[in-house]
């Protein structure tokens, strides 16, 4: 391998004043020499040489290199091209191998030939000391052209000091697939102005062999010029080897193919000089990373498991403190825990091991990540590199989506913040760790997950604190949700017909001109609660269509009856009422909720499930509710104690690393808005709390102009819940639009009794899109926040949401609060279960 | 034993009985219909060894399938797509009451991969075009559910091959491919998401539940298709 130094400098000092007498004679107007296809890489030490790579474009006669130390060309340097390569045949490259260069310096250079000079570019070599940086790391370019330019893209806003990539350039590994490689990889160059010149940055590559190069195992040489073994000849052992990036990072490159029939002996040897260099220079870094291709363990069934390689690298990893291991080849991404081998396999450990993370998908098309092992943290199928932050203290890694999303990092931001990133980047929040997953070392200089971040942007996960218990069950029980078995209304005038599944759903009222007297039987399934004890909080929840300023009792029903043969006739008509457990007004549409008292589950569970009544008090002023088969419907929920529930525990604790969880159980929640308004931006003065109107949101209307909601809801009794898997917002449409509405974030606080469109400074309100949705009847929406993460975030800081129109005039209304059934929140989560 | 008896035993019963074989002998057996048939793009079934085919129907199931391609259209067999639904504007019933609930979106938008989209792919993608497209003269594709898509599943397929009947079904991966099925919990690893959605893996047949955000392949179907019944 090579050694940190170059070997024969003075040859190259030597013919690099060759020449300068070429270049002297330069014309100062620039003519272009006959070069494309740009690339830098590293193959030994990025603090002092480089390998600069280009091929010619039509005609370029003795190609050769000028560079210097500021864009003060008359003060250059010339190096001539070592070695030429021809890859399958057509792929022509010249390389330049600079060497001896100043540490932590900007390296300026343009290719030259018999035409004069090309396009400037320029690159930083690594520094000498422990100054932190920004790599990224990813593979898997073979195909997906769109999103492959839109990673590369993503790098060139970015600017990291290397780049790692996992291999599989190309799929068929042919010329033509990877001269539109390289086409491509001019995405990842930076554009910038310096000294009046425009200059390209661009960032030296540390290639992996991947599968679809097994055609041609000379192809990193080939295409990028690297010799990793540094004996200038181009073969297979130019596959693997080692950069010393700074003292602070020694990246290892390995090849996987060598499990490949009929490459056994390129393994033995690339996996004893492996074990050698850990040995004799992995002390020389603070931090060890490692790349190859094939994972050891895919993340996705379709893949086979290479145990071959575990059974290769994985204790000398563990032996030798790799911090960091970068797969690729499944297509997807993955975060692992710390992991020390075990047998054939990895154990997680907290007291310091290797953190594996891939796997790959920089362009090829994304596979069903499918196959989570005990160890993994988190996968899923994304588009995606890794982007890490490497400082003396602590490595910070986080994964990337391919979007347009993310703002340029300038030179000079990248300058005075080795670390910065750039805003707007589409990271990934695993769960458990977030965007970021934070890798310190331990005594033995292995790796543990955890500890403060130090990097910028992003946000760590951990869980509030405070106390508090849930919302309703004082006694720290778990409120269930029961499902209707059967629901049915009866009428007096038609006494033999029963009317389940009927379109008109469910019918209560004292005297109707067609049916009469009308009642709703429903009755539910206590399956789920027959083993708890000490109900409390039985509330029956109806999703009411059509309201009535009557009221109407809940009534014990008195006996059995079954929804598909209910009549009038057979259940006795009002004989059926039995004891009065609630009487409500449904003077509103939308999810009424009506508290039931007594003892209703003990008495059904004592002495038999007969459901409830639903009968006018009085009047002649019907109501209409959806049933379970028309739409929502009708819901008891009741908290009790279930003892098994404790049991449950043994699933969600399960331990894992250090980070929060812990046990709880699943707990529901039905939050009603605290907060809502509407805003209109042609009355940006006034408020109105409180109107008549409800709530209204439109892209223009000629009253109010742009219309926007704002609705908070009070999480109090949820601050110490975590892992959500419920976060439904529910509104009562009463005017429906065919436009799409998006929810958004509130940026900002505001208050329902003084919010006005200019004290929340219109648009500004917005902020990142939860989601979507088209209001397009009347009724209940129901709209789910729960991927958008905003519960979390509100139990940070919670500013609420804003309901705004994505396009159109046509508007929608919706009840408030004040006006009728306010907006909901429904949620579920994991809490302490004391 | 006179002569006319004699001539009777010696020629005439031999071909009495004869005669009484041919027409006792049960019918030459022919090959028998198999239960696949390939679809071309415009609905008409084509013989087992011709092509190029788009669909298949499945005799047993009366099920019309999609057929994958290597062509990158919109069947492009390596096309990954995450679980989506769209919201629907209708009803969650028959029921004819404006006061219904709408069905709302589920699932994980355009998280898959494919290049017939602006953005990323997702289920609806997949299914919007191809009923627009009509593929096979059929507009009436959807996921199949579970038990339909597991009717595909070959066991006894190659080693390293997808179970399934790859003459049939070319392009076919190994992989998990989506079904309708959805609203199971998620377990382990992906129990912070909630729910999921079914799919069968080409792998072995197994039906596993997966996060909808997953990009995985799809088989569209249709029943009660003119080319397949």
């Amino acid at each position: 391998m090579n050694n940190f130094l170059g070997s024969n400098l003075w040859a190259r000092i030597a013919r690099s004043t060759a020449y300068a007498a070429m270049l002297a004679g330069l014309s100062v107007a620039d003519a272009n020499a006959a070069t494309k296809h740009h690339r830098l890489v590293w193959d030994s030490d990025g603090r002092n040489s480089a390998v600069i790579g280009f091929s010619p474009d039509g005609s370029s006669n003795n190609p050769y290199v000028s560079f210097g130390y500021t864009t003060d060309e008359s003060g250059w340097s010339t190096a001539g091209v070592d070695t030429t390569r021809t890859f399958d045949g057509s792929v022509v490259s010249h390389f330049v191998r600079l060497e001896n260069l100043s540490a932590d310096a900007e390296i300026f250079y343009r290719v030259c030939d018999q035409d004069g000079c090309g396009d400037r570019f320029w690159f930083r070599t690594a520094p000498q000391n422990n100054d932190p940086f920004v790599v990224v790391a990813g593979g898997d370019t073979r195909t997906g052209h769109t999103t492959r330019r839109q990673g590369n893209q993503l790098l060139a806003k970015i600017r990291p000091l290397a780049v790692m990539h996992g291999g599989d350039f190309t799929d068929a590994n042919s010329a033509s697939q990877m001269l539109a490689f390289l086409d491509d990889w001019e995405l990842t160059y930076s554009s910038d102005q310096i000294d009046g010149y425009s200059y390209q940055r661009i960032y030296p590559l540390i290639p992996t062999h991947g599968n679809h190069e097994d055609n041609n195992y000379f192809t990193l040489c080939q295409v990028f010029g690297v010799d990793f073994d540094g004996d200038s000849n181009c073969n297979p052992d130019d596959t693997y080897g080692a950069v010393q990036v700074s003292p602070l990072l020694r990246i290892y490159t390995l090849n996987s193919q060598f499990k490949n029939s009929g490459w056994s002996s390129y393994a033995s040897a690339m996996n004893s000089w492996l074990q050698s260099d850990l040995a004799a220079y992995g002390n020389s870094a603070e931090w060890r990373f490692a790349q190859y291709h094939k994972p050891m363990f895919p993340h996705y069934s379709g893949k086979s498991e290479n145990t071959i390689l575990h059974s290769w690298w994985a204790q000398d990893f563990y032996d030798y403190a790799i911090n960091l291991v970068v797969e690729s080849d499944t297509h997807m991404t993955k975060l692992t825990e710390a992991l020390v081998p075990d047998g054939s396999g990895f154990a997680a450990t907290s007291n310091g091991g290797t953190v594996y993370v891939g796997e790959g998908s920089w362009g090829a098309p994304a596979r069903s990540a499918n196959d989570p092992k005990s160890w993994t943290i988190d996968l899923a199928s994304i588009q995606q590199f890794k982007v890490i932050q490497v400082s003396s203290d602590d490595v910070i890694v986080r994964t990337a989506q391919f979007n347009t999303s993310a703002s340029n990092l300038s030179r000079a931001e990248r300058a005075a913040d080795p670390l910065v990133l750039p805003a707007n980047v589409n990271w990934w929040s695993a769960n458990q760790v977030g965007e970021a997953m934070n890798l310190t070392r331990n005594s033995s200089n292995r790796s543990v997950i955890g500890g403060g971040s130090s990097g910028s942007s992003s946000s760590s996960s951990s869980s509030g604190s405070s106390s508090g218990s849930s919302s309703g069950s004082g006694s720290g029980g778990q409120t269930t949700a029961l499902a209707t078995s059967d629901d049915v209304f009866v009428t007096a005038n038609y006494t033999s017909t029963n009317y389940d599944g009927s379109n008109e759903g469910l019918l209560a009222d004292g005297s109707d001109s067609t049916y009469g007297q009308m009642m709703t039987l429903v009755k539910f399934d206590l399956d789920d609660i027959a083993s708890c004890s000490n109900f409390s909080n039985a509330t029956l929840e109806l999703n009411v269509t059509n309201y009535s300023n009557s009221s109407f009792g809940v009534y014990l029903a008195a006996s059995d009856w079954q929804e598909e043969s209910a009549t009038w006739g057979n259940i006795g008509g009002s004989g059926m009422l039995g004891s009065q457990v609630a009487s409500f007004t449904p003077s509103s549409t939308g999810l009424r909720q009506v508290t039931l008292a007594g003892n209703v589950i003990e008495t059904w569970l004592g002495g038999g499930n007969y459901g409830l009544v639903i009968a006018s008090l009085g009047g002649s002023d019907g109501v209409d509710m959806t049933s379970k088969e028309t739409g929502t419907a009708p819901v008891l929920t009741v908290d009790a104690d279930c003892g098994g529930s404790s049991s449950s525990s043994s699933s969600g604790s399960s331990s894992s690393s250090g980070s929060s969880s812990g046990s709880g159980t699943s707990q529901q929640f039905v939050q009603a808005a605290s907060d809502d308004v509407f805003i209109g931006s042609s009355q940006g003065a006034n408020n109105f709390d409180g109107s008549s109107d409800g709530l209204l949101a439109d892209g223009s209307d000629r009253q109010y102009g742009e219309l926007y909601t704002l609705i908070k809801f009070d999480l109090t009794g949820t601050e110490s819940c975590s892992s959500f898997t419920q976060a439904q917002l529910e509104l009562n449409v009463t005017d429906r639009s065919g436009n799409t509405y998006g929810v958004y974030r509130a940026t900002s606080d505001w208050q329902e009794g003084s919010a006005t469109w200019n004290s929340v400074g219109g648009s500004v309100i917005l902020g990142s899109q939860l989601a979507s949705f088209v209001p397009s009847s009347t009724g209940t929406q129901q709209i789910d926040l729960l991927s958008s993460g905003i519960v979390e975030t509100w139990l940070g800081n919670n500013t609420g949401l804003v309901i705004a129109s994505q396009s159109g005039s046509n508007g929608v209304d919706m009840t408030s609060k004040e006006t009728g059934q306010g907006p909901l929140l429904r949620l579920q989560g994991l809490c302490p279960s004391n | 034993m006179n002569r006319w008896y004699r001539t009777f035993v010696v020629t005439g019963l031999p071909l009495a009985l004869g005669v009484a074989a041919f027409l006792t002998q049960p019918a030459a057996p022919g090959p028998q219909p198999y239960h696949l048939v390939k679809i071309d793009n415009r609905g008409a079934a084509l013989a087992p060894w011709s092509g190029p085919w788009s669909c298949v129907c499945d005799r047993n199931t009366g099920l019309l399938w999609e057929v994958k391609t290597d062509d990158e259209s919109i069947h492009d067999g390596l096309w990954t797509y995450s679980w989506y639904r769209e919201a629907e504007t209708g009803f969650t019933t028959v029921a004819t009451t404006s006061h219904a609930v709408p069905i709302p979106a589920t699932g994980s938008e355009n998280l898959g991969d494919c290049y017939f989209e602006p953005d990323r792919c997702d289920t609806a993608d997949l299914l919007r075009r191809t009923r627009a497209q009509q593929l096979c003269g059929e507009h009436h594709w959807r996921l199949p559910t579970a038990k339909e898509l597991h009717t595909l599943v070959y066991t006894d397929s190659k080693a390293g091959q997808p179970s399934i009947n790859t003459a049939f079904f070319p392009k076919t991966k190994r992989g998990d491919y989506w079904t309708a099925d959805f609203g199971k919990p998620l377990l382990g690893v992906y129990q912070h998401l909630g729910n999921g959605a079914e799919a069968i893996s080409f792998v072995g047949g197994q039906q596993v539940t997966i996060p909808h955000r997953n990009a995985a392949f799809v088989r569209l179907v249709a029943k009660n298709s003119k080319s397949c019944h």
